[in-house]
């Protein structure tokens, strides 16, 4: 025959087979043959043959379309089952896709806050070149780090080091008045810095120009905030604001409020010019520190060349000097800060701590939806069966099961994404900063997640898809066929994973709110109760003595003292003490506060030996030295009192020795501390008062303040207000914990609630049987909890160890902590257990309470 | 009523013109004698399975020929529903194209 010959070649006719995704494919190439011979008869064999292929390719895009639209079809079809499978089972699709979500947003919403922290002062275009100066002071052996230095420091090293492009000076100027037609408020929240600050940072100027803003020493920066407090719609540059009643300041600049992830928060600044005009500076001392310094390097310079040129800075000036200069990078402020004795590394050390609690959510979130996915699937053995039967391969079931958890995650993706849009203001405001979707990062994270939600879906999908796919259709609906006990290993070891994280969580956050409570309640060695301060500001400080005498007239005021700095935190010191019989190279720091006559009383601290000031004796005034027991125990003597003590170039002697108090936070160690009268330095009032009436008390206050010092306004502050803000970043930590850590456990919870029903489900016959045989309740119920006791039992052993390594170097930051005591761990196994069996206890005893007639006639 | 594709309504007054006789190569060839352009063999499937899911066509199995080696037809008619699509198409193109002269030999401009 003719037509034996004129046959498409095999490859086009294999394609065309590839091509046909549809069942009746073959009528469909019956066309193609039967136009192929009527074209080979026509017009020869070659030309049909090239038709032919050429039919092919260009069938191609109809067909891919074809198929496209007919595994829509059986998309539409899988979702259609899995939107039944989420409806039938309500309660296990609930636990499993609000568990996943809530564990996402967690993590979400830590992982803004991470980011936040990561990206301070990011923004300066200059960052990379950036850096602080500061100080190593060298006391015998003990290191001690400061971030400020001296006042003439930032001109000199720009002008000695050629690495160094330009410096700037950074400091509080102080609290100004300032008056603006009728508007006159005390202002804070001022800077004085040098001009070229403007340029090094990036703090935009919205109107004025960087360059030149701050040349003029009455120039003034303010930022939109202040703009709309004095001016309000009105153009401020150019306006003149009379500051403390004495000089008139031009605006020359306005620039964009300071972004809360920056380092440096100011709202106005003022040239260093200003400053110096005034005499506060001490332009020429290279042994006192006040004011931090701020260097731009050149960008091919070596950063370790620049800290070895400017090491040994100080002490080419000041021979004696114990101090040594660094180099700090600006943008490692935030995170890696410190002062003092020792590095601890304080802000970094949380961003550690969530970043593995983020992971943590997420991992028992992820476990759970895959111990419940499994668990789940096994009872779908009878749907795989069926779909065999009627005609579903293999690959569409793996299809299908991968598909279907995958969606599963990913509506939970979709609800935590809502979750997190929701929680965000709430979250800002435990955090304590304005946080959002636009942190440099989200996006990456937000993909990152989107990648983990696969990946859980497709290892959740892989024991339905994967196992229960292979299965003979004739054995599944036989019967028979029951879950490996690989797969219920792999749960168990999945449900130990989870509660060993949440008790771990569980002992952190109790943990690190005893010590934050130890701190709290710590006696400080001082009553900080009913105590409130007077900020003494401009020339009211010439009236002290003045309002003291007026204040003390009245019975209802306990105490009145002046004092340079508040005895919530006493941050100045100085070397050089000396007393008879001290070793000369011995090199020491002592704190050094001056006080008035009553501070001692005032504060309630208490005497360990010798005596309090007192105006009987008239070398009180400035000659003597009142120190704390830690000076005693510098100077290894048996007695201090009436001892030389030569400090702060004030040649006086000892009259009494205070216990130790704290007078900085609690963290930190009580370091040695002198304190001297004399009053030319106060920049408070404390005065106490009684604990009844307290309104009736301030108003006395406040009459007498307005009496004697008319002409400046009247503010007052409790010490308990700064006590407080203080350990404001622990209480926030602490509350974040708190909430994460329930999260965590919470998640884990619902795993063991869902996981509890489903074994009881498979265990319903068994539990017939038994209540048949004569079992009452209570042993069923105990034998149902049993295996997850023992579970969480397990878990507690390989919690404790870690929580204990973990939580004691947490606590070693602490100059003063709480015990890690065994109470701690045994609560939080309690805790666990409590809430283990709370979750699986209700399943069992409603499997339990079940009537055997229902689970057993189908047998 | 559900709007069809130009693609969609030829095939299906072509599957009505051919009556007993429509299936894959009858259409195509009529399609492309009707219109002149060239179609791909392809191309007519998918509009057919989706009339077909739209109930204005149905389908069966018919005989087979040496020509198509052993595979048989897929033959195509045309529904009740399917006529009175064509019927409605027909309709709404009347009161499109009322009153529109034949501008075969005239330009635009001069309307």
């Amino acid at each position: 025959m003719k037509n034996k010959q004129i046959r498409p070649s095999k490859i086009a006719y294999w394609l065309l087979c590839r091509f046909l995704g549809k069942s009746d494919h073959y009528t469909l190439i019956g066309d193609f043959e039967e136009l192929y011979a009527e074209i080979a008869l026509e017009r020869g064999v070659f030309f049909a043959f090239i038709w032919y292929w050429g039919q092919i390719l260009k069938s191609v895009p109809a067909f891919i379309s074809n198929s496209v639209y007919w595994s829509g079809q059986m998309i539409k079809n899988y979702l259609k089952i899995a939107l039944r499978n989420i409806r039938r089972h309500k309660g296990y699709s609930f636990i499993n896709i609000t568990g996943l979500a809530i564990g996402m947003a967690c993590c979400l919403l830590i992982t803004i806050w991470v980011l936040d922290e990561l990206s301070y002062d990011k923004f300066h275009e200059n960052s990379a070149n950036l850096y602080r100066v500061e100080e190593n002071q060298d006391y015998s052996g003990r290191n001690y780090h400061v971030s400020v230095t001296p006042y003439p420091l930032a001109p000199v090293l720009k002008a000695e080091i050629p690495e160094i492009t330009d410096a700037t000076r950074y400091f509080w100027a102080g609290g100004l008045l300032f008056r603006y037609g009728d508007k006159s408020f005390f202002e804070d929240d001022i800077r004085a810095v040098d001009p070229s600050f403007l340029t090094m940072f990036s703090y935009p100027l919205i109107k004025g120009d960087k360059t030149t803003a701050l040349d003029s020493p009455y120039s003034l920066v303010i930022n939109e905030e202040i703009a709309e407090k004095y001016f309000g719609e009105e153009d401020p540059l150019g306006k003149i604001i009379s500051i403390n009643n004495e000089y008139d300041f031009t605006v020359t600049g306005l620039m964009k409020n300071v972004p809360h992830n920056s380092y440096l928060q100011f709202s106005m600044l003022v040239p260093y010019e200003f400053m110096k005009n005034t005499g506060k500076t001490r332009e020429t001392e290279f042994g006192s520190n006040s004011i931090l310094t701020f260097v731009q390097l050149d960008e091919k310079a070596s950063v370790d060349q620049v800290n070895e040129k400017i090491h040994g800075f100080i002490r080419a000036r000041l021979p004696e000097s114990v101090t040594t200069l660094m180099l700090m990078p600006y943008t490692r402020l935030h995170l890696h800060e410190y002062f003092g004795w020792e590095s601890s590394g304080d802000a970094i050390q949380y961003v550690y701590i969530f970043s593995i609690i983020a992971l943590f959510v997420l991992l028992i979130a992820c476990i759970n939806f895959m111990n419940l996915s499994t668990a789940r699937s096994a009872n779908r053995a009878k749907e795989v069966g069926l779909r065999k039967v009627v005609g579903a391969l293999k690959g569409h079931l793996i299809r299908q099961f991968y598909g279907e958890s995958v969606l599963f995650a990913l509506i939970a993706l979709i609800l935590a994404v809502g979750i997190v849009t929701l929680l965000l203001p709430a979250f800002s405001s435990v955090a304590d900063k304005p946080l959002s979707w636009n942190v440099t990062g989200a996006g990456a994270i937000l993909a990152g997640l989107a990648a983990i939600t696969l990946f859980t879906g497709l290892v959740a999908g892989s024991y339905p898809a994967l196992f229960l796919s292979a299965f003979q259709p004739v054995r599944v609906l036989r019967g028979g066929i029951k879950s490996g006990a690989a797969s219920s290993r792999f749960r168990k070891i999945l449900v130990v994973v989870q509660f060993s994280l949440s008790i771990l969580l569980i002992i952190g956050t109790t943990v690190v709110y005893k010590q934050m409570n130890y701190m709290k309640n710590r006696k400080l060695g001082w009553d900080r109760e009913h105590l409130i301060y007077i900020p003494l500001r401009a020339d009211t400080k010439k009236s002290y003595q003045a309002l003291k005498t007026e204040l003390v007239k009245d019975s209802r005021i306990l105490g009145v003292a002046g004092t340079y700095m508040l005895p919530t935190y006493i941050g100045s010191n100085s070397g050089g003490a000396d007393w008879e019989g001290k070793d000369p190279n011995q090199k020491v720091l002592i704190g050094i506060n001056s006080v008035d006559f009553d501070f001692i009383e005032t504060l309630g601290i208490e005497m360990a030996e010798g005596r309090s000031f007192s105006r009987e004796f008239s070398s009180d005034l400035s000659k003597t030295f009142i120190v704390n027991k830690e000076v005693a125990k510098l100077m290894g003597k048996e007695s201090v009192v009436g001892e030389r003590f030569s400090f702060a170039g004030v040649d006086g002697t000892i009259v009494g020795v205070m216990k130790n108090f704290h007078y900085q936070p609690v963290r930190e160690k009580i370091e040695p501390l002198a304190i001297i009268v004399t009053p030319e330095y106060f920049n408070y009032v404390l005065i106490r008062i009684p604990p009844e009436n307290i309104p009736v008390s301030l108003k006395l206050i406040e009459n007498t303040w307005n009496r004697v010092i008319p002409n400046y306004p009247f503010e007052y502050r409790f010490l308990n207000e700064i006590f407080d803000r203080m350990y404001r970043a622990e209480a926030k930590i602490g509350t974040l914990l708190k909430y994460f850590s329930f999260l965590a456990v919470f998640i884990a919870c619902l795993g063991l609630f869902g996981l509890a029903s489903f074994t009881a489900e498979q265990r319903t016959k068994e539990i017939g049987i038994r209540k048949v045989l004569g079992a009452n309740v209570s042993q069923i119920t105990l034998l149902l909890c049993r295996e997850f006791f023992l579970l969480v039992l397990l878990a507690n052993l390989i919690a404790w160890p870690s929580a204990y390594f973990i939580m004691k170097n947490w606590l070693q930051s602490y100059a003063y902590r709480t015990s890690l005591g065994l109470l701690i761990f045994v609560a939080a196994m309690a805790a666990a257990l409590l809430v283990a069996l709370l979750s699986v206890s209700f399943q069992a005893v409603k499997a339990a309470l079940s009537n055997p007639a229902d689970s057993l006639r189908y047998e | 009523m559900e709007m069809l594709t130009k693609l969609e309504e030829l095939i299906l007054l072509s599957v009505w013109k051919l009556k007993e006789n429509a299936y894959g190569t009858t259409i195509y060839k009529h399609l492309r004698q009707v219109t002149g352009k060239k179609l791909s063999l392809g191309g007519v499937y998918f509009p057919l399975d989706r009339l077909t899911k739209k109930d204005y066509l149905y389908s069966y199995t018919g005989e087979s020929t040496q020509e198509r080696r052993g595979l048989s037809k897929r033959y195509y008619r045309i529904t009740d529903q399917g006529l009175k699509a064509l019927n409605d198409i027909k309709r709404i193109n009347e009161i499109m194209w009322a009153g529109y002269p034949d501008l075969a030999f005239s330009s635009g401009k001069n309307i």
